[in-house]
């Protein structure tokens, strides 16, 4: 499930939550602990004074016990309790003491000169827990801390919007210089815009080199291949190779004028039409064209295919003969640089899952970094060798539905390139018939 | 206060220049003398600051005034006087009881005091062993103690009587004479006082109506609110101290309620115990008893305050309260006992107090009636009483 992108308002106003969320609970736990301690301390106070009152209280029914008014010491009793607010005041036997056990609340002590006699008890109200929480503080705080946290976001939602997010909505129009930086917006966004501009005047410039370097490469091959053929027939004028001469004129030829026209009208699209040919046949005519070169190479290509029969394939045959022509190209100059003894390059076909697996295996150099990420990047890296670019045959590859791979050739040493190809057309890649955008 | 206490100290100093005809001349010849450790105790009462400043002047004046004028018999009978002198709080009944068992522990050959008679009581248990004279306390507890702790007090029974009678000849022309008492249980002798009230009242035809009692200095009196409107007593009785005394006048007479208030020796002085900016009380009549005239007329009963009067400075700034003339009466009774009997050791002096001292220590001044005329007591007159 995939998950829908969250706007910047939500990280504002969540991170303003999330800190009022935090105020509101060291509120409460401070509100709270301020009760919880205060209620202590008066709880404390409560028994000291009460110890302190019962101390005047038992001299003073002393005075009277001592001078045999009992009565007078009964009404002094409920008397002391009515003025110092307390449950109640008793004249209790002396044993009392000893059973009784003082609490906050309750004291129990002798009446001085009297204390094999009487004893006084005294009990205190509790102290009242709640009385200890001020709601009003709560509540006003509270309020205080939602009014800071509305009115922050608000503010801060303002105000990034006008300084980050707009400049970070033109950097779009400034990378491709529809619109200039400006000066008020905050320098690492003019900095980013700065880079993105220089970026893609790089990226262009790759890309436009890569083409021009693609289509070169392309006639190249293309008209190497006829020279190849003119060569051999000036050689020996035999009807064989007039024919010879005359069929790749008539393959190539079509090719050339293909390429010439996307690269006369500019267009950095490759239109992709499905044929669903034989993929095997493709792959033979990307040989063929390259035969030439493996020859005058002296690398030797081996072709292993673990399919029997045809293989009908959803493809632009002509797109994938310049892709293989291109990868078969590059392992053979990859090979015949290397300082390898074996010059090999196979070549093998396997069906996985219903996926066609081109494989183009050197005994040549290999490539310095395995990184797929790396294949991505537009800007010229040196990679296996010059050619058509990676990055274009990627492209047409992945237009398909498939994948290019790289990996070290465990079997030559050099590097294994695979494409591999959905063998079957589905829901998935029923829209082949695209446009690849370089 | 300090500045107070030395201008009478002055006063005092110049009273002691008078030759004495009942005391011994000086003596040119030096003598040994005997140390004679007294300690005078009394209680202050400290919510009431103003009044208890007043009352320590007028408690430390007299102590002096009487230590003055008989130094010099004293040094003739080859005693000296070390008098310690002991104030505390009012409301901690209990120290009465400490500080005398800390007097005796000192030595102490006599304690004078306290004032109030649940006080005395304590302070006798405390120093039981040693001899006591009160200066005022006058319930039947106090004359039911032993020979050895006396007081100069008349009796809560003979102020009663006299009281009872009194109320009586001034209300004689109505018909019926109703009561209603209104008493504090926190004082021994207001209750001592409130029974032979009744029992005299009874006796002669004051009808008594009910009864309240409370504790503390601030009664509430709203339940008997509607008994005394309805009841319109002739008097109401009011046996208790001087500020609780003036709290429940203020109140009743806040009710509309006219009527004659009487009360015991405990409403205290004009000054120091009526004026407590209140206004209703400028409008209350009322009856006290004591113990004593008034000082001009009190101080002609004994030599001590006869050698007062014969000064008239002194005499204008000596004290008018009874306390003043009964702790000057006892310094009297004080040095005549030294002086007869010249005990060399304190149980020496100790026995002989046991024995003879009741004949030392007596009241002179019979009992005195005084009205409550706006807010002031003023004195009436004096009746003849047996003593009791």
């Amino acid at each position: 499930m995939t998950k829908t992108a969250k706007t910047l308002n939500h990280f504002i106003i969540k991170s303003w939550l999330i800190t009022g969320l935090i105020a509101v609970l060291t509120s409460l736990s401070l509100f709270l602990s301020v009760g919880y301690f205060g209620y202590l301390k008066s709880a404390d106070k409560a028994n000291e004074t009460l110890k302190i009152n019962a101390t005047t209280i038992a001299r003073r029914i002393s005075a009277e016990l001592l001078i045999k008014k009992n009565d007078v010491a009964e009404s002094i009793a409920l008397k002391f309790a009515k003025d110092y607010n307390l449950k109640s005041v008793e004249i209790v036997p002396a044993e009392a003491n000893i059973q009784k056990s003082n609490s906050k609340t309750d004291v129990t002590i002798p009446v001085p000169y009297l204390e094999n006699q009487y004893s006084v008890t005294i009990k205190a109200n509790e102290v009242n827990f709640f009385e200890h929480f001020n709601l009003k503080i709560l509540l006003t705080s509270l309020f205080s801390i939602s009014l800071l946290t509305l009115l922050g976001s608000w503010i801060q939602m303002k105000y990034i919007y006008r300084n980050i997010i707009n400049p970070i909505k033109e950097l779009v129009a400034t990378s491709t210089g529809e619109k200039a930086a400006k000066i008020t917006w905050p320098k690492e966004v003019q900095d980013i815009s700065n880079q993105l501009t220089q970026s893609f005047k790089d990226r262009e410039q790759v890309i436009y080199s890569q083409i021009a370097r693609g289509v070169i490469h392309d006639i190249k091959t293309l008209l190497q291949s006829m020279q190849v053929a003119s060569d051999l027939a000036i050689e020996k004028e035999t009807e064989a190779r007039y024919k010879n001469l005359a069929n790749v004129n008539r393959t190539n030829l079509p090719k050339l004028l293909e390429i010439i026209n996307t690269a006369l009208d500019g267009s950095r699209e490759i239109q992709i039409y499905n044929n669903s040919t034989d993929i095997n046949q493709t792959l033979q005519n990307s040989i063929e064209s390259i035969k030439f070169l493996s020859e005058q190479s002296l690398v030797k290509i081996e072709i292993e295919s673990s399919l029997n029969t045809q293989n009908v394939v959803p493809h632009d045959s002509i797109q994938m003969e310049r892709v293989f022509t291109n990868l078969i190209k590059n392992a053979i100059e990859s090979t015949s640089t290397s300082n390898s003894t074996s010059k090999h390059i196979i070549i093998s076909i396997n069906l996985l899952n219903n996926m066609i697996q081109i494989s183009i295996e050197d005994s040549g150099t290999g490539l310095r970094d395995y990184n797929q990420n790396q294949i991505r990047m537009l800007k010229s890296t040196k990679l296996h060798g010059s050619g058509l670019g990676l990055t274009i045959s990627r492209k047409i590859t992945e237009s398909h539905y498939g994948l290019l791979s790289f990996e070290k050739s465990q079997l030559l040493g050099g590097a294994k390139i695979t494409v591999s190809l959905p063998s079957l057309l589905t829901n998935h890649n029923e829209n082949l018939n695209s446009v690849v955008t370089l | 206060m300090t500045f107070q206490l030395a201008i009478l100290t002055s006063l005092v100093l110049s009273a002691s220049c008078l030759p004495t005809t009942v005391f011994a001349e000086a003596s040119t010849v030096s003598k040994k003398l005997m140390p004679v450790s007294i300690t005078f105790m009394e209680a202050l009462a400290p919510k009431d600051t103003t009044s208890s400043e007043r009352f320590q002047i007028e408690y430390e004046f007299s102590i002096q005034t009487g230590k003055d004028l008989t130094k010099q018999t004293l040094i003739n009978c080859g005693y000296e006087l070390i008098d310690s002198k002991v104030l505390y709080d009012a409301s901690d009944n209990l120290q009465a009881l400490e500080q005398a068992k800390k007097a005796e522990k000192n030595n102490a050959w006599m304690i004078v005091g306290p004032r109030r008679s649940n006080h005395y009581l304590l302070a006798t248990q405390g120093a039981s062993n040693t001899p006591s004279v009160s200066i005022m306390a006058s319930s039947k507890e106090v004359y039911e103690l032993n020979s050895l702790h006396l007081t100069m007090a008349q009796s809560n029974e003979n102020m009663a009587n006299a009281l009872a009678d009194e109320t009586k000849s001034r209300l004689k022309k109505n018909k019926s004479i109703t009561y209603f008492s209104i008493i504090s249980k926190d004082c021994v002798s207001c209750i001592d006082f409130a029974k032979s009230f009744d029992l005299k009242a009874s006796k002669i035809n004051l009808n008594k109506i009910s009864e309240f009692s409370f504790t503390g200095e601030q009664p509430n009196l709203d339940e008997i609110k509607n008994t005394i409107q309805k009841a319109k007593p002739q008097f109401i009785l009011i046996p208790n101290y001087s500020v609780v005394s003036a709290h429940i006048m203020n109140i009743i007479q806040s009710w509309g309620i006219s009527t004659l208030y009487i009360g015991s020796d405990g409403w205290g002085d004009s000054k120091y115990g009526f004026v407590h900016n209140s206004p209703q009380l400028s409008k209350v009549n009322g009856l006290t008893i004591k113990g004593f005239p008034p000082a001009n007329k009190g101080l002609e009963y004994f030599d001590l305050g006869k050698q007062i009067l014969k000064n008239p400075t002194l005499a204008a700034n000596f004290p008018i309260s009874g306390t003043a003339q009964s702790i000057l009466k006892t310094m009297e009774a004080l040095t005549q006992m030294l002086c007869d009997f010249k005990p060399k050791t304190k149980d020496e002096f100790t026995s002989r107090f046991k024995a003879s001292g009741k004949k030392y220590f007596i009241n002179p001044w019979s009992v005195s009636v005084f009205n409550l005329v706006n807010g002031e007591i003023v004195f009436d007159k004096t009746l003849k009483v047996s003593r009791k």
